[in-house]
C-alpha cells in the first residue's frame, strides 16, 4: 500500500513539472513588463532596470526557468504585487476555508447521491427512477453559480435562514456551520446529480451479476442483498468518480465563494485576476495542481480500500 | 422409493413475457424427489433445466416471469409463497449451487464471511459461532488451510476451490435438498471428478436429496439415482439411471444416448439428431420433438403426449405416443 | 467491426435519424436547442431594443410591456441582451467544441496509428489535461492571456481536446495491425488516410454524443468564466456577465440574475437531453459492435 502510494507520487512528478512549465511560459507571454506593472507607469528607467535585475529578468530565459523551479522547490512563490505579503502565507490563510467547503460538499454529494442512485436502480423504469434521472439531468445542467444564486435568493434573501454574506474573523462553530451550509449544499447537490447517475448505472450492472442470485439463493433477505452485496460492489466505480469530481469541486468552489462572498482560494484568485497580481496567480495555479494531484492520489488509495482485488496486488 | 417425497413438482410451467406475449419456457413438468435421492435433469442448453431449478427456489418472479403449477416442499406450496417465507426456505431447507464459480461469489466479501452469512441469516447465531461452523464446512469440502484462508477473497482461489466454497456455502445450513445447476461444467475434467465425488459423499453423509442439472450423460451415470430427460421445456422421459441407459424409450433419449462417443464399442457410429431445438416462440401445441422425430405421426402434432408408464414399469415413464417397446432386460 | 466507410456511415446516419425521431427526450432537446439557435441567428429581428442602448431614466426597471424582462442598472433591455447573449454562448461553445473535435480526433488517430514516442507524448499531455477540471484550466489560460473571444475559445477547446483524443485513439490501435490496413499500405494508399476512413465510421456516434455533452459543458464554462469576470468584455452582452451584473443588485432586483440564468439552464439542459438520449440509444449498438 505504502509502496503503491509512493509510486503514484513519483508518477505525478511529470504532471507537476508540466504545469510549472506551463505557468512559467504563460507568465512570459503576458503582454507587458512585470516591472512596469509593479512600479507603475511613472517609474524611471533606472528603477525598472534595477527591478529587472532583482527579478532576474535580465538573465537568459532558461536560467530564469531554472531559477523559477528552484524557488518553487523551496516553497518560494514570491510576494503579492498588491499587498506585499508572501504568496504562500496568503494561500495558507484561506486554504482551510476552501478545503472545509470542498470536503463538506463531498460529504453532502455522496450522502445524497449514492442512495438516490441506488434507489433509482432498484426501482428501474418506474417512478423513482424517472424522478432521479430527470432531477440529475437538471442538476448537471445548472452552472454552480446559478444554483448558488438560486439557493441564496430563496434561503437567505427570502427566508432569511442563512446569512447572505459569510461572517469573517473568529466566529462560533455554529455560526461557521450556518455559513457553510448553503455553499456546501450548492456544490453538494450538484455533485449528487452526477454521483446518482454513476451509482445508478453501476448498481444496475451489479444487480444482474451472478453473485446477487447466489446471495438470494442463500436466503439472504432482499434488503440485505442490496446493502451487503450489491451496494458494496456498486460503490467501487463510484469511488473513482467521486475522486475525479474533487477537481470539479475545487473548480466550482471559485464560483461558490464568489456567490456567497466566502473567503477562500477562489476569492483570492479572482481578486488577483482583477488586480493582475501575477505572483499570486502563479502560486495559486501551482497550488491547484498540487491539490488535484493529491486528490487523485487519495482516490487511488480509497479505491484500493474498497476493492480487495487491487489491494493485494 | 421409500418415504414421502421431499419435493413434489406438478404441472410446473414457467412463462416469460417476450414481445408483449406470454411464452411458456417449460410446460407440464412433473416429478417427485424422494429423501436421499439424486435426480438428474438432463438436456441440451436452453431446454428449461435451470429455469425449473430457479423456480423451485422461488427465484423467478417480478414483471417478466410467471410461474404456474405446483411445487410442494414437504407438503408446503412454494408457488405463490410470500418472499419472507421463501427467504426462510432458501439456503436453509433448499440450497443451490451454480455453474460459474468465477462469478457466483461476491468479489468484495471474504469467502469465509459468505459462508458464515448463510449460517447467521438462518440460525441466528453469533458471529463467532457462525465462523466456527463455516470453518467446519470449509474443511469438510477440503479447502486446505481453511482457517488461514477464511478472510481471503474469491479472486485468490482457483476455479475448483471456488466451487468448493460455493458448495460449503450451500451445505452450511444442512439443507434437505440441494439444487446443483451444472456445478462441474465450468471446471477442468480432473477437478470435475473430484467435485462430483465430494458432492456424492456429502449427500450421503448429510442425508440430502439432490436435483442435479447437467447436459452430460456421463456425469449422470456417475452421480444420479434417477434421470429426467428434458426437451424444449418438457420432461420427455424419467427413469432410474440403469434402466434409462439400458432401455431408453423416447426417441429423443435414444438419439441422445447414441450421440455419446463411446470408446468401449467397436462400431463408432455417432449419430447427430437432425434438425434443431425450436425457439420458445415456435412451440407448437403437440409434441415438441415431433418435427425432428423419425416416428412422428399426425397424432403427435395435435396434443402433447402425457408422461406415463405406457406398458413399462411404473418408475419408468415416457411422454411419447410411439415409445420403443419394453425390452426384456438381461439382469 | 469496420465496414466499408460509405455504406456504414449511411446506415448509421439513418439509424441515428430513426433514434432521434423515435425518442421523445432527444426530440425535445433538439427542438429546444434549435429554438435557441434560431434566436441567436435572428437576434436583430427578435430583440425589441438595441442591447447596448442605455436609458438612464429606466434603470433597474421591473418587467413591463415596454421591457418584457425589465432593464438592468444601465437601463438596457434585458430581453434583448439575452437574445444577443445567445450568440456569444453559441459561437464560443460551438467553435471551441468543433476545434476540439477536429484536433482531438486527429491527434487520437495519429497517436494511435504512429504509436511510439508520439503516442507517449500525446498520451501524457492528455492525462495531464484530463486531470484538470475545465473551469480551472480555462481560468488559468484566460487569466494569463486575457479575456478575448479567441482566447476563450482556445481555453475551452484545450480543456475539451483530451476527451476526443481518448475516443479516437483506442479503435485506431485496434485497427492498426489488421491485415487489410497493412494491405492498404502495400498498395501504396496513404496509411493515415486509410486509418481516418476506417476509424471515423466507427467512432463518430460516440464523437457526436461527446460533442453534444461537451457543448453543454463549454457553454456552462463560458458562462462561469464570464461570471468570474473573464468573459468577453462588457458591454457585449453575455449571459454569465449579465448574471454577474445582476448579482450586484440581487437584494433589490432579483430578475436581473434570474432571467439569464434560465437562458443558460434551457440551452444546457436541451443539450444534455440530446446527448443523454443519444448515449442511451447508441450504447447497446456500440456494445454489440465490439
Amino acid at each position: 500500500m505504502a509502496r503503491y502510494a509512493i509510486l503514484k507520487l513519483i508518477y505525478s512528478v511529470p504532471t507537476l513539472l508540466a504545469v510549472l512549465t506551463l505557468v512559467f511560459v504563460l507568465t512570459r507571454v503576458i503582454p507587458g513588463d512585470p516591472a512596469l506593472m509593479i512600479l507603475g507607469d511613472q517609474a524611471s528607467p533606472q528603477a525598472i532596470a534595477a527591478l529587472h535585475v532583482q527579478l532576474g529578468l535580465d538573465r537568459p530565459v532558461w536560467m530564469q526557468y531554472l531559477h523559477f523551479l528552484a524557488n518553487v522547490a523551496h516553497g518560494d512563490f514570491g510576494k503579492s504585487l498588491v499587498t506585499g505579503q508572501s504568496v504562500v502565507d496568503l494561500a495558507a490563510s484561506v486554504l482551510p476555508s476552501t478545503l472545509e467547503l470542498t470536503i463538506a460538499s463531498l460529504v453532502v454529494g455522496t450522502v445524497i447521491g449514492v442512495p438516490l442512485g441506488a434507489w433509482a436502480a432498484i426501482h428501474r423504469n418506474s417512478m423513482p427512477d424517472a424522478l432521479v434521472r430527470a432531477g440529475s439531468l437538471l442538476g448537471l445542467s445548472l452552472p454552480a453559480f446559478v444554483f448558488g444564486i438560486l439557493l441564496l435568493i430563496v434561503f437567505s434573501v427570502q427566508l432569511g435562514w442563512f446569512p447572505v454574506i459569510s461572517p469573517t474573523g473568529r466566529v462560533s462553530a455554529l455560526e461557521n456551520l450556518r455559513a457553510l451550509a448553503l455553499p456546501a449544499l450548492t456544490l453538494g447537490i450538484l455533485m449528487a446529480a452526477y454521483i446518482a447517475r454513476v451509482t445508478r448505472s453501476s448498481m444496475l450492472q451489479i444487480l444482474g451479476e451472478d453473485f446477487i442470485r447466489t446471495a438470494r439463493a442463500k436466503g439472504v433477505p432482499w434488503r440485505m442483498v442490496i446493502r451487503r452485496h450489491a451496494l458494496r460492489n456498486a460503490i467501487i466505480p463510484v469511488v473513482t468518480v467521486v475522486g475525479l469530481y474533487l477537481g470539479v469541486l475545487i473548480g466550482n468552489s471559485v464560483l461558490t465563494e464568489m456567490v456567497f462572498n466566502r473567503p477562500g482560494l477562489g476569492k483570492l484568485i479572482v481578486g488577483a485576476l482583477t488586480q493582475r497580481d501575477y505572483p499570486v496567480l502563479q502560486g495559486l495555479m501551482v497550488l491547484y495542481t498540487l491539490l488535484i494531484i493529491i486528490a487523485n492520489l487519495l482516490t487511488d488509495l480509497a479505491y484500493g480500500i474498497f476493492n480487495p482485488t487491487v489491494r493485494l496486488r | 422409493m421409500p418415504g414421502d417425497p421431499v419435493l413434489s413438482v406438478q404441472g410446473l410451467s414457467v412463462q416469460f413475457r417476450i414481445g408483449g406475449a406470454w411464452r411458456a419456457a417449460t410446460r407440464g413438468i412433473d416429478f417427485d424427489l424422494a429423501p436421499n435421492e439424486t435426480l438428474a435433469l438432463v438436456g441440451e442448453s436452453g431446454c428449461g433445466k435451470s429455469i425449473t431449478c430457479a423456480s423451485i427456489l422461488g427465484l423467478l418472479g417480478g414483471e417478466g416471469a410467471r410461474v404456474e403449477g405446483s411445487i410442494r416442499y414437504r407438503g408446503r406450496e412454494i408457488v405463490g409463497m410470500p418472499e419472507s417465507e421463501l427467504e426462510k426456505i432458501r439456503g436453509k431447507e433448499i440450497a443451490m449451487i451454480f455453474q460459474e464459480p468465477m462469478t457466483a461469489l461476491n468479489p468484495v466479501m471474504p469467502v469465509g464471511e459468505q459462508i458464515a452469512e448463510a449460517i447467521s441469516v438462518h440460525l441466528g447465531c453469533s458471529r463467532a459461532e457462525a465462523k466456527t461452523r463455516a470453518l467446519g464446512f470449509m474443511e469438510r469440502v477440503r479447502i486446505p488451510a481453511a482457517p488461514e484462508r477464511y478472510r481471503d477473497y474469491p479472486h485468490q482461489f482457483s476455479g475448483g476451490m471456488r466451487q468448493r466454497i460455493v458448495i460449503a456455502m450451500a451445505m452450511a445450513c444442512q439443507p434437505r435438498i440441494l439444487l446443483a445447476d451444472e456445478p462441474t461444467t465450468a471446471l477442468d475434467v480432473t477437478i470435475q471428478a473430484q467435485i462430483l465425488a465430494e458432492l456424492r459423499d456429502l449427500c450421503a453423509n448429510l442425508e440430502m436429496s439432490m436435483v442435479f442439472i447437467t447436459h452430460s450423460l456421463g456425469v449422470v451415470a456417475a452421480i444420479a439415482d434417477r434421470v429426467a430427460v428434458m426437451y424444449a421445456g418438457e420432461i420427455v422421459e424419467i427413469a432410474p439411471v440403469a434402466e434409462l441407459f439400458a432401455a431408453p424409450r423416447h426417441p429423443y433419449t435414444q438419439a441422445l444416448l447414441q450421440a455419446i462417443p463411446r470408446v468401449d464399442r467397436e462400431t463408432v457410429t455417432l449419430r447427430a439428431i437432425p434438425g434443431q431445438v425450436p425457439a420458445i416462440a415456435e412451440f407448437g401445441s403437440g409434441c415438441r420433438f415431433a418435427p425432428r422425430c423419425p416416428r412422428a405421426s399426425e397424432a403427435c402434432q395435435a396434443v402433447p403426449p402425457e408422461l406415463a408408464a405406457r406398458g413399462g414399469p411404473e418408475g419408468h415413464r415416457v411422454a411419447c405416443l410411439a415409445p420403443a417397446p419394453v425390452r426384456e432386460r438381461a439382469s | 467491426m469496420p465496414r466499408p466507410a460509405g455504406s456504414a456511415a449511411g446506415r448509421l446516419a439513418r439509424k441515428l435519424w430513426r433514434i432521434a425521431t423515435a425518442n421523445i427526450t432527444i426530440e425535445a432537446g433538439i427542438v429546444l436547442f434549435l429554438l435557441v439557435v434560431a434566436v441567436a441567428v435572428f437576434a436583430p429581428l427578435i430583440a425589441t431594443h438595441d442591447p447596448l442602448d442605455q436609458d438612464l431614466f429606466e434603470r433597474l426597471g421591473t418587467p413591463s410591456t415596454e421591457h418584457w424582462l425589465g432593464t438592468d442598472s444601465f437601463g438596457r433591455d434585458i430581453f434583448s441582451r439575452i437574445v444577443f447573449g445567445a450568440r456569444i454562448s453559441l459561437v464560443i461553445g460551438l467553435s471551441a467544441v468543433l476545434t476540439a473535435m477536429v484536433v482531438g480526433s486527429f491527434l487520437g488517430v495519429l497517436s494511435g496509428y504512429l504509436g511510439g514516442w508520439v503516442d507517449q507524448l500525446v498520451g501524457q499531455a492528455t492525462n495531464i489535461l484530463l486531470a484538470f477540471p475545465s473551469l480551472i484550466l480555462g481560468l488559468m489560460v484566460v487569466a494569463f492571456l486575457g479575456p478575448s473571444m479567441i482566447n476563450l475559445i482556445a481555453a475551452i477547446a484545450l480543456a475539451t481536446v483530451p476527451q476526443f483524443v481518448r475516443v479516437a485513439r483506442a479503435p485506431t490501435v485496434a485497427l492498426r495491425d489488421r491485415d487489410y490496413i497493412q494491405a492498404c499500405r502495400a498498395l501504396g494508399f496513404s496509411p493515415l488516410r486509410t486509418m481516418l476512413r476506417h476509424v471515423l465510421p466507427n467512432i463518430w456516434p460516440e464523437i457526436l454524443v461527446m460533442a453534444t455533452l461537451w457543448l453543454a459543458t463549454a457553454i456552462r464554462v463560458e458562462a462561469s468564466l464570464a461570471f468570474i469576470g473573464l468573459g468577453v468584455k462588457p458591454p457585449t452582452p453575455t449571459w454569465g456577465g449579465m448574471i454577474r451584473e445582476g448579482f450586484e443588485n440581487i437584494l433589490t432586483s432579483l430578475w436581473l440574475a434570474i432571467f439569464p440564468s434560465l437562458a443558460i439552464l434551457v440551452v444546457v439542459f436541451a443539450l444534455n437531453l440530446i446527448g443523454d438520449g443519444l448515449r442511451d440509444a447508441l450504447d447497446p449498438r456500440l456494445r454489440k459492435d465490439e
